[in-house]
């Protein structure tokens, strides 16, 4: 089943511009289910109990409920109101009058037994009300996100682009939930016509600082972004987008120009 | 081997977000955004690129 989902190749800004809403939209719709999940419970301790008892207890819980009482099938029309019957009915607070039809020479009337399951309707309901009462009253508990990061492991593709067309740079963004107007094409130097993009020598050195990673040959480049983009346009292959595919781990060849990882942090502030 | 113009490409091509989707989202609510990074692998080389994509970086995690 998994090879038959081939990832969807995206441009770079595309992709990430992805990851970040959904991580976003994931987070906002955690906190809203939350939010109106306690309001559904206040709101059902609000409910009259026959009202609540009308919206949550089924036929099947009311049955189920006077099977436990009488295992034997005993509580049914026509069944004699005395004796044993009589006294677990009461037990239950419920109490038989012939004048309100409920009995017929001392059986139980079809009427009698609508009212006997109303009746265990509202005791079904009063037990979920009251602990639902208990729940509240000790405070509802809350599942914050305060912090996270996202990774997502990915294979970079530079594909060349014509000079001017319409998919190039930052403009890549079809099938993302970013529109264009969202992510502004930044400023680009074409190259000439019939010619490969060549990459262009960099005339100041980038604000940078390089840390080594202790025992590997790892190095964490961080990049002050402000600066660069002060001190230097990006027109660095200005005609090779990076575009990404999620890696796959099934796979048993790739043709990818370089396998890395995007890692988003976010943080509650 | 991935100096400047590797990390001018993703520069470049992450600038968008940074600039665009990143505020928006950060301006919604009290969820920040705030770093980027990307791990590229090249050869036997590994790279980390850390973008800091919000003026207001939460303090460091104790």
């Amino acid at each position: 089943m998994a090879d038959t989902l081939i990832p969807v190749e995206l441009g770079l800004s595309a992709f990430v511009a992805k990851l970040i809403e959904e991580t976003f939209d994931a987070v906002i719709c955690s906190n809203y289910e939350q939010v109106k999940k306690q309001e559904d419970i206040l709101l059902n301790l609000e409910k009259s109990r026959s009202e609540f008892a009308r919206i949550y207890v089924t036929e099947a819980e009311i049955f189920e409920y006077l099977a436990q009482v009488f295992p034997n099938n005993e509580l049914k029309v026509g069944a004699p109101y005395q004796g044993d019957l009589e006294e677990r009915l009461t037990a239950m607070g419920i109490s038989l009058l012939a004048e309100e039809k409920e009995l017929s020479e001392n059986a139980i009337t079809a009427q009698g037994m609508l009212n006997i399951r109303q009746h265990v309707r509202e005791i079904i309901a009063g037990e979920r009300q009251n602990t639902l009462a208990k729940i509240a009253a000790q405070g509802l508990p809350r599942i914050v996100v305060d912090a996270g990061q996202i990774s997502a492991k990915v294979s970079f593709y530079a594909n060349k682009v014509e000079s001017g067309s319409p998919g190039s740079a930052a403009q890549s963004t079809q099938g993302s939930s970013a529109s264009p107007s969202d992510l502004p094409a930044t400023a680009t130097k074409a190259a000439a016509p019939g010619k490969l993009p060549v990459a262009e020598p960099v005339k100041q050195p980038l604000p940078r600082e390089i840390k080594e990673i202790a025992t590997t040959r790892s190095q964490a480049i961080i990049l002050n972004r402000g600066e660069f983009l002060k001190s230097q346009p990006a027109s660095v292959l200005p005609n090779i987008n990076i575009s990404v595919r999620q890696a796959s781990e099934t796979s048993t060849t790739t043709t990818a120009n370089m396998v890395g990882e995007v890692l988003i942090k976010f943080k509650t502030v | 081997m991935a100096g400047t113009t590797l990390e001018n490409i993703f520069i470049r091509e992450l600038d968008p977000v940074v600039e665009s989707i990143i505020p928006r989202l950060n301006a919604l609510s009290n969820l920040k955004f705030y770093e980027l990074v990307i791990r590229v692998q090249i050869g036997g080389n590994h790279f980390e690129i850390i973008i800091d994509t919000s003026a207001e970086h939460p303090e460091e995690d104790k």
